[in-house]
C-alpha cells in the first residue's frame, strides 16, 4: 500500500563505485542521512563531483542496478523502500531530470516524448492526449508538438523534460540541476507550479539561485559524503556567508548591489573607432542566419539578426536571454559553424580588420559547446589535453609541462583519469582545458556554468583572461553576467534587445 | 541524412503509405537483392528503387546515401575483380588475367546489391514515423521489447549522423591549424582527396563509436526511467491507419511483390 502523502527518509546511505581496471573504488557517501517532509520543496547544494547525480541515481533505483558497486542504507518514500524497487516500478513515485538532458530523450517527436511514460503507465489514449496538451502547454512547447527534440536548445530539452514528469506527475520530483540552463521565467513558473501542486521536490544544484530564497522550504549542504542542513533562515546574514564561503555565490552576489555596481549592457559599439583600435578583435555586422526546416523544425521558424557586435582584446562579454533566443546560434556563427545569410564578421589580421571566412573564423574562436562530451572523446585527461598541442610539433617534454601546468590550473584529476568517469561539472572543466592549451583570440563558453559552482566558473573566466584575447561567456544566469563581465549583451528572439 | 528526411515526413505519398504495407515491400525488395539473378536486372531494380526514392524524396536525399557509402563501393570495386580472374579475360598481361568478365560482373553485382539494400532501408525508416514503426513491429506480433529495440537502432541512425556531424565539427574547431577548417558541415571540403578525408574521418568515427558506447547505459535508465520493464499492458498515444487504408495499401503491395515475383520467373 502506497501512501498519498510521502516522506523521504534516508537513512545511513553509503556507497562506493566499483573499482575499475587501474582505478581505485571511489567512496562518495558514508553514513548519509536526510529526511524531507511531504510537500515540500527543498534544495541539496553540492559542488561538482560530491555525488549529486549518483545521489538522484540511487533515489530512483538505477544505481546500483547500471553502475555495479556497494550500497547500504535504508531509503523510504512514506512506507516504500525505493532499493527494493526497480526503476520502472517506481514511475508514479519517483521522478528524475537527468542533469544532461540528451541521455534521457528517447522519442523522435516531443508528444511523443511526453506520451512515453504514460503509455508505460496503461494510460487510455485519450487521456494521454488531455494530460500531453497541458505538460506542453504548461512548458510552453505546443509549437515544437510534431518536432524532434534534437531540434531543441539545451534549456527546451530540460522543459520538455519536465513536461514529461508534469504529464506523469510523480510524488517525488528529483531535479538534477535542472535550473541549469533554464530562464528566470521558466525557473519561477516551475517553482511555482511545483508548490502550487504540493510535490515533494528535490532540487540538486552546484548553485544558489535567488528563487531558493522564496520557495525552498529547507537548504541542505552535501560535502564529503555527509549531508547537514544549512539554511531554515535563507535570507540571514550567516547564511550568506556560508554560501560565499563554499562558493555557491560571488562576493556581491545575494545582495541588493545596486545598478550602479553592474557592467555596462551594450549593443558593442561603445563609441570608439573600431577599424583604427588596434584592441578590436572582431567586429560583426548586419549578421543575419535563420534556420531552414531541416534545422529548427517546420512550423518552428527562427532567425537570428545581429546589427553589430564589436568584441576588444582583454574584454568579456556575457550573453543572457531566454531558451531558444538564438545564444548558441551566435556563438556558432562566430566561430564559423554557421554561414550567415547576409553580413559579414570582420577578424583582427595584422593591423587592420579584415572579413573572415569561416575557415579563418574555425582558426580564431575556441567555441565551448553547452555538451562537454561532444569534445572529449580521449581514454585519459592527459591524452585529451596533449591532443591538440600534438598538432604545434612541440617536444613531449613541453606538451607535457603544459599539461601539468593546465591541470594544476583547472583542479583536474591526474593526467591518467578517465573522462568517462568523471562527473559532468569536471568534464566541464576538462572541455575547458583543452581549449586554454590552445590560446584562440576569442573563446566563447556556451553555458559553462552549468553544473559548476560560480567559485569554479569565476576561476575559469579568470584563467581565461588571463590569455588577454577577447572572452564571450553565454549564460542563463544574469548575476553571474552582472558580476563577471564587462558587457552585457540580452538576446530576445534572436535579436539584441 | 535520415535526420533531414525524417524532417519532412508526412509531406509524400510513401509517408502515408501504410507502415505494414511498407514491411512488407521492405522484405521482398530486400529478398530480391540477395536472388542469383542477372546483374542487368538487378540493376534494373536498383534503378527502379532510385526512381521511387528520387520521386518522392528529392534528387537530393536520394543522392545522401548513395554518397555516404560511395567509399565502399569504390573499395569494392577495387579490389573485388583481382580476387576473381577465372572466365574470359578482359585485361591480360603476359598471359595473366588481371581482370576477368566474372570479376568485373561479381563486383557489379555487390555494388548493385549492397547499394540496392542501402536505398531500401533508406526510403523505409526515411518515410516511417518511429512510433508507427513500432506499432507496426507490434501488429506483427512482435513483442514490444523487441519492436522497441528495432525502432531504437533504426531510430538511432540519423542520431549517429547528427553526432557524427556534431563530433567532425569539434574536431576541426579544435585541431583546426593552417589552411584547414570546417565551415558548414561539411561543405568546405574543396581540393581535398577521397582517401585523405577518409584518413580524417577515422579519429571522428572512433569518437561517434567511443560516445555511442557510452550511451547504452545512460539509454537503458532513461528507458527504465520511463517505465520500460513494467509488466501492465502498454497503451499507445499513436495508432496505425485504419482498416480501409491497410486493405488498400496491402493490396498495393502484394500487387508489388506479385509483379516481382513474376518478373523474376520471366527474366531470371
Amino acid at each position: 500500500m502506497i501512501p498519498t502523502d510521502p516522506h523521504l527518509s534516508i537513512r545511513n546511505l553509503s556507497f562506493s563505485y566499483p573499482e575499475y581496471s587501474g582505478i581505485a573504488a571511489r567512496h562518495l557517501f558514508g553514513g548519509l542521512n536526510l529526511e524531507l517532509s511531504a510537500g515540500s520543496i527543498d534544495v541539496l547544494l553540492a559542488r561538482p563531483d560530491q555525488g549529486k547525480t549518483t545521489l538522484c541515481r540511487v533515489l530512483s533505483g538505477l544505481i546500483p542496478r547500471f553502475s555495479g558497486g556497494q550500497l547500504s542504507g535504508e531509503v523510504r518514500l512514506g512506507n516504500l523502500r525505493l532499493l527494493e524497487q526497480d526503476p520502472y516500478e517506481l514511475l508514479e513515485q519517483v521522478g528524475l531530470v537527468f542533469q544532461h538532458p540528451g541521455e534521457q530523450l528517447l522519442a523522435s517527436r516531443c508528444d511523443s516524448e511526453v506520451a512515453f511514460a504514460l503509455e508505460s503507465l496503461g494510460v487510455p489514449r485519450s487521456e494521454i492526449e488531455t494530460r500531453l496538451a497541458a505538460a506542453l502547454h504548461t512548458m510552453d512547447l505546443e509549437r515544437y508538438r510534431r518536432q524532434s527534440p534534437k531540434i531543441l536548445s539545451g534549456g527546451e530539452k530540460k522543459k520538455l523534460l519536465v513536461a514529461c514528469l508534469l504529464a506523469v506527475d510523480p510524488r517525488l520530483w528529483l531535479l538534477d540541476e535542472t535550473l541549469e540552463e533554464l530562464d528566470s521565467g521558466t525557473k519561477r513558473q516551475l517553482l511555482q507550479l511545483l508548490r502550487d501542486r504540493g510535490r515533494s521536490t528535490l532540487i540538486l544544484s552546484a548553485k544558489w539561485h535567488d528563487l531558493f530564497r522564496e520557495f525552498a522550504n529547507r537548504i541542505f549542504l552535501m560535502e564529503d559524503g555527509r549531508i547537514r542542513a544549512v539554511g531554515e533562515r535563507p535570507g540571514s546574514r550567516d547564511f550568506q556567508r556560508l554560501l560565499l564561503k563554499r562558493g555557491f555565490v560571488l562576493p556581491g552576489e545575494g545582495r541588493n548591489t545596486g545598478k550602479a555596481s553592474l557592467p555596462e549592457r551594450t549593443s558593442g559599439s561603445p563609441g570608439r573607432s573600431e577599424s583604427t583600435d588596434p584592441k578590436t578583435l572582431l567586429v560583426a555586422e548586419d549578421l543575419y542566419f535563420r534556420y531552414g526546416e531541416e534545422g529548427r523544425g517546420a512550423g518552428a521558424a527562427f532567425a537570428l539578426q545581429i546589427d553589430h557586435l564589436r568584441l576588444d582584446a582583454g574584454r568579456i562579454l556575457s550573453v543572457v536571454g531566454d531558451n531558444g533566443s538564438g545564444k548558441s546560434t551566435l556563438g556558432r556563427l562566430l566561430c564559423g559553424l554557421l554561414r550567415p545569410e547576409s553580413g559579414q564578421i570582420r577578424i583582427r589580421k595584422g593591423e587592420v580588420l579584415q572579413p573572415a571566412a569561416v575557415e579563418e573564423l574555425n582558426r580564431f574562436t575556441g567555441y565551448l559547446f553547452q555538451d562537454p562530451d561532444l569534445q572529449i572523446f580521449l581514454p585519459t585527461v592527459f591524452e585529451e589535453l596533449a591532443l591538440g598541442l600534438k598538432h604545434l610539433n612541440l617536444s613531449m617534454e613541453e606538451i607535457r609541462r603544459r599539461v601539468e601546468e593546465t591541470v594544476s590550473l583547472f583542479g583536474l584529476p591526474a593526467g591518467e583519469a578517465p573522462p568517462s568517469l568523471m562527473s559532468y561539472g569536471i568534464r566541464k572543466k576538462l572541455q575547458a582545458g583543452v581549449y586554454y592549451l590552445l590560446e584562440r583570440p576569442l573563446m566563447i563558453i556556451d553555458e559553462g556554468d552549468s553544473g559548476l559552482s560560480v567559485n569554479d566558473f569565476a576561476e575559469m573566466i579568470r584563467i581565461f583572461r588571463k590569455q588577454e584575447g577577447a572572452l564571450i561567456f553565454i549564460t542563463h544566469d544574469h548575476r553571474l553576467a552582472d558580476a563577471l563581465a564587462d558587457e552585457v549583451v540580452e538576446l530576445k528572439s534572436g535579436s539584441i534587445a | 541524412m535520415i535526420a533531414q528526411v525524417y524532417g519532412k515526413r508526412g509531406a509524400s505519398a510513401v509517408h502515408r503509405y501504410d507502415p505494414r504495407a511498407k514491411t512488407l515491400l521492405l522484405l521482398a525488395f530486400l529478398v530480391l537483392f540477395f536472388l542469383p539473378i542477372a546483374v542487368g536486372h538487378l540493376a534494373a531494380y536498383l534503378a527502379v528503387v532510385v526512381l521511387l526514392s528520387g520521386a518522392f524524396l528529392g534528387l537530393s536525399n536520394t543522392l545522401r546515401p548513395i554518397r555516404m557509402i560511395l567509399p565502399i563501393l569504390i573499395l569494392v570495386m577495387l579490389l573485388t575483380p583481382p580476387f576473381y580472374r577465372e572466365g574470359s579475360a578482359l585485361l591480360a598481361v603476359r598471359g595473366l588475367t588481371v581482370l576477368s568478365v566474372s570479376g568485373l560482373l561479381l563486383a557489379l553485382r555487390l555494388i548493385i546489391r549492397f547499394t540496392g539494400i542501402t536505398m531500401v532501408f533508406y526510403l523505409f525508416i526515411g518515410t516511417t514515423d518511429p512510433d508507427e514503426l513500432i506499432l507496426s513491429f507490434r501488429w506483427f506480433r512482435l513483442p514490444y521489447t523487441v519492436s522497441l529495440i528495432l525502432s531504437l537502432a533504426l531510430g538511432y541512425i540519423p542520431t549517429i549522423r547528427t553526432l557524427y556531424d556534431q563530433v567532425r565539427d569539434a574536431h576541426r574547431l579544435r585541431l583546426a591549424a593552417k589552411g584547414e577548417g570546417v565551415g558548414e558541415a561539411g561543405v568546405h571540403r574543396r581540393g581535398r582527396g577521397l582517401f585523405k578525408r577518409l584518413r580524417e574521418s577515422i579519429p571522428v568515427m572512433t569518437s561517434v563509436l567511443i560516445l555511442s558506447v557510452r550511451r547504452i547505459p545512460t539509454l537503458a535508465m532513461a528507458l527504465e526511467c520511463r517505465g520500460v520493464g513494467r509488466k501492465n499492458a502498454r497503451s499507445s498515444y499513436h495508432t496505425l491507419k485504419t482498416r480501409a487504408a491497410l486493405l488498400r495499401d496491402g493490396a498495393i503491395a502484394l500487387a508489388a511483390v506479385a509483379v516481382l515475383v513474376i518478373s523474376v520467373v520471366l527474366f531470371p
